[in-house]
């Protein structure tokens, strides 16, 4: 299974726009700490990850399969 | 004194079931909720497939895991991981020693369908060791029991008891250490040439978090 | 709030946070260089290595249990920045031991999710130096002792009135190094990533899933030497804890650098040393100082 440029680039902007809109809401007092942490948490690892991959995936040419041990 | 607000932080929530009671400080809710996602992906991922090198040549194979084995392992894995879950957020002493206790049961049951003499052996080892463990460790609930009249953490927090006698709290750790930490973690090291990595995962895991609720516990009071 | 957070830039200081962890690293592995008299690479080496693997081709091997093996990255990165909140809301240093001793876990998830036997022996190399967490916990209880809090803002509270505790607390301070020495790359107890397992438990993770770890590796070296800082030192502005951050990595290169990586049972064996010491250290400070 191959993850699609615009896959990963959705991801990647659904976790940012969860980073930001958490850390905004925190900025304005609507959630309190632990809360906008703990979405921070799940989303920055994800939103890391699809950056990575969204930049790493080529809009041509395959992968180099893989032949196994 | 130390109270439980400086240990593990102030509780969030605590839930009440007559003396039955759970609590969710900032400390335990971090861990349940490691032990919840371990849980999970054991529950949707599936096993690897072992390579073992034969030293001194080129040779390697791929274990393959039959359906039947998995399913099992996969049961035993989910109820490790449901014991260490309640450990991490009971908020009663005697439970949370049962909850130990069947961690180790859990642990052995979680390889013990694996067809390869290193592993069975080291299981029975580990298996020994941790039965043996069981005594300190509910003797330790019985003594908290004794002295204080209580088991509820609630009440041991209020630090309203009298103070738990030192031998109750090392008995408790003793058990704990003996469900599978350090100076008894040789047998459990052989366990985990077992192949299926999310399933053995469990056996470390719920060890590591018990130790890391033990050492809440034996704070309190 | 503590020092850090000003509470307005979370995910500003998260990745901040992540790339000077990287930077200490790389100051880490260029000091260990010329020490021993290589040139060494740039210190801004590791920042580079997590962008060069972030754009090299990625796949799951056909032996790894997938879900397991693109989790545990996903899991290490967020446990660690859990961790990061924790000390900048002057949490309960408790939640970030734990955090620390789960870490096993997730070196010990990537090893066995992969299927191969490098893989493994480093996970299980991980899984048996837990012994060294348990001087970790020795040093939180003699805290807890002097302190009578875990909770980072109260031990700083403390520290402003009764001076540091690595003056107080000399021998937990030690201690605390050592843990943290136990988690560096290079050191005397790195048996995990030991060469004759290739690369132990992180042989198998490549491309992205290792971009992901060091961003994991990033954010955990500068969490540690910032707890470090703040449980032994007490509270410091910014500039003066990142100065302490590049003193403590000073010291850990060299700790690093005039060490041979000892073999397993060594190593286990020198942390359960230390712990012993750590114990009879413990009962002194409940008998004599604080009876």
């Amino acid at each position: 299974m191959r993850m699609k440029k615009t896959t990963a680039a959705r991801i990647f902007w659904a976790g940012a726009g969860t980073c930001m809109i958490s850390s905004g809401l925190y900025y304005t007092g609507l959630i309190p700490f632990p809360v906008c942490a703990a979405l921070l948490v799940v989303a920055f690892p994800v939103t890391v990850l699809a950056l990575f991959f969204w930049w790493m995936a080529g809009q041509s040419g395959g992968d180099i399969p893989f032949i196994g041990y | 004194m130390i109270t439980v607000t400086s240990i593990g932080g102030i509780p969030y929530y605590i839930l009440e079931f007559g003396d039955e009671l759970v609590y969710f400080t900032p400390y335990t809710i971090t861990l349940f909720l490691l032990a919840l996602t371990f849980t999970v992906l054991v529950i949707i991922s599936r096993p690897e497939k072992q390579v073992d090198i034969a030293f001194g040549g080129d040779a390697y194979r791929a274990k393959d895991i039959s359906i039947s084995e998995m399913r099992f392992r996969r049961f035993m894995a989910i109820a490790c991981g449901l014991a260490s879950m309640g450990a991490m957020v009971t908020g009663d002493i005697f439970n949370f020693t049962l909850f130990t206790a069947m961690v180790g049961i859990t642990n052995v049951g979680i390889v013990a369908a694996v067809k390869s003499p290193h592993v069975q052996d080291a299981a029975y080892q580990y298996g020994l060791v941790a039965l043996a463990a069981t005594v300190p460790l509910f003797a330790g609930a019985a003594v908290y029991a004794a002295a204080t009249g209580s088991l509820s953490m609630i009440e041991l927090m209020n630090g309203t008891l009298p103070t738990v006698p030192l031998i109750a709290k090392a008995m408790l750790v003793i058990g704990v250490i003996g469900e599978g930490m350090a100076p008894f973690y040789a047998a459990k090291a052989e366990m985990f040439r077992a192949p299926g990595a999310p399933y053995v995962i469990m056996c470390s895991l719920s060890s590591l978090l018990i130790f890391l609720r033990v050492v809440e516990v034996v704070m309190l009071g | 709030m503590t020092y850090l957070s000003s509470g307005t830039d979370m995910i500003a200081e998260l990745v901040l946070a992540t790339l000077f962890g990287l930077l200490l690293l790389g100051i880490h592995r260029k000091l260990i260089a010329r020490i021993q008299r290589r040139p060494g690479p740039p210190i801004w080496q590791e920042i580079l290595h997590m962008l060069k693997f972030s754009f090299k081709t990625t796949w799951v091997p056909i032996t790894a249990s997938p879900t397991l093996f693109v989790g545990v990255v996903l899991i290490a990165i967020g446990i660690w920045s859990a961790a990061f909140y924790v000390l900048v809301s002057g949490g309960s240093l408790l939640v970030i031991l734990g955090i620390y001793m789960l870490h096993k876990i997730v070196e010990h998830g990537f090893g066995l999710s992969s299927g191969s036997p490098y893989g493994k022996y480093g996970g299980v190399r991980s899984v048996i130096s837990a012994a060294s967490e348990i001087p970790l916990f020795v040093s939180v209880a003699v805290i807890a002792v002097f302190t009578h809090s875990l909770d980072l803002s109260s031990i700083m509270q403390y520290q402003q009135v009764s001076g540091p505790l690595l003056v107080t607390a000399f021998p937990a301070a030690c201690a605390m190094f050592l843990v943290i020495l136990s988690k560096m790359p290079f050191g005397p107890f790195s048996i995990v990533e030991a060469k004759e397992l290739v690369s132990g438990y992180k042989t198998e993770h490549f491309g992205i899933w290792r971009a992901g770890l060091e961003v994991c590796n990033g954010l955990k070296t500068y969490v540690l030497l910032a707890v470090f800082l703040t449980v032994f030192i007490g509270p410091l502005t910014l500039p003066w804890l990142l100065a302490g951050m590049i003193v403590l990595i000073v010291l850990l290169a060299f700790s690093c650098a005039i060490t041979p990586m000892m073999s397993p049972f060594d190593s286990v064996t020198i942390q359960m040393m230390v712990t012993g010491l750590m114990l009879v250290y413990a009962a002194v400070v409940l008998v004599v100082v604080h009876p």
